[in-house]
């Protein structure tokens, strides 16, 4: 099984803190502020920073739980399915983020929370389904082993509504913006660094949240191998 | 109009970080439980390892 040091933790945690500081200094003073001429709501656009490293985030965990998925049918090594399932949790919590964000900027920018037509928000918002059904379905099932393959199963077909839901507005150009350069015009160099910032201060986060809910799932098994060795119906 | 978009920011940023705040606090409370539970079973596997081990009447 995977053991983290404390120390190595420890760092990871430190690290991201000082991330997620420097990607709000980014995002509120080093980026520069939009233009008021073509823009409803200037200021919300800062939104856009922690909105777009919440999606991206989102995006990652969920890539982690396809291949952990995919290893774990491959290999039946139950290390697999303990790292898809943590993942897959920690995606469900940004993809919220985004989710409850986005329309937050929107209707400050163009006085609508969501449309249901545009088919970058509703991709996003199956996917986000999808994998709130994975975590329903690995809390339902009594049989560990069953719900690892079956889950296993989903999360790998869940997986597909990610590049969807990433290349919609670019196929489909609606209500969501497209974030970097498009044909509507590209965003300011000052504010992709401030971006890039943002995405690598999540990812580094989301590393953190990984190993700590991971850490959760051994001790998960832990007791069940214990309840084994004392018998289960002697423990309650 | 203006002024009334900072609030749009406020509000997007705090439910980010209480978000995140709620989701460490959820881990946190979680860990401790489960590592009670791992103690108590370790004892009660000790407990019935000494048992099998008295000899019998």
């Amino acid at each position: 099984m995977l053991k983290i040091t404390a120390t190595t933790r420890i760092g990871i945690m430190v690290l991201s803190i000082i991330l997620i500081f420097f990607a709000l200094y980014m995002a509120f003073i080093y980026a520069p502020s939009v233009d008021d001429v073509g823009w409803s709501a200037p200021k919300a656009q800062r939104i856009f920073y922690f909105h777009v490293a919440s999606a991206w985030v989102s995006y990652l965990a969920f890539g982690v739980v396809f291949v952990a998925s995919i290893l774990y049918l491959k290999t039946n090594t139950r290390k697999w399915d303990m790292v898809a399932l943590s993942s897959a949790e920690i995606g469900v919590l940004f993809c919220t983020l985004a989710i409850v964000t986005g329309p937050i900027w929107a209707k400050a920018e163009w006085g609508d929370y969501w449309r249901w037509e545009d088919v970058k928000l509703f991709m996003t918002l199956v996917l986000w389904l999808i994998f709130l059904a994975y975590l329903a379905l690995r809390s339902g099932t009594a049989d560990s082993e069953q719900a690892g393959r079956l889950a296993a199963v989903f999360g790998i077909l869940g997986f597909f509504c990610v590049p969807l839901s990433f290349a919609a507005n670019r196929i489909w150009a609606q209500f969501h913006p497209t974030v970097v350069a498009s044909d509507q015009g590209s965003i300011q160099p000052m504010m992709t660094h401030a971006l890039i910032v943002a995405v690598i201060a999540f990812s580094v986060f989301y590393v953190y949240l990984l190993i700590m809910r991971f850490e959760l799932e051994q001790l998960n098994h832990k007791i069940e191998d214990l309840k084994e060795s004392v018998g289960g119906d002697e423990y309650e | 109009m203006s002024m009334n978009d900072i609030i749009y920011v406020y509000i997007a940023y705090t439910i980010i970080f209480l978000g995140i705040a709620a989701y460490i606090f959820y881990l946190h409370t979680k860990q401790t439980k489960l590592t009670q539970d791992v103690e108590l079973l370790e004892e009660l596997v000790k407990s019935h390892g000494k048992r099998k081990r008295k000899p019998k009447k």
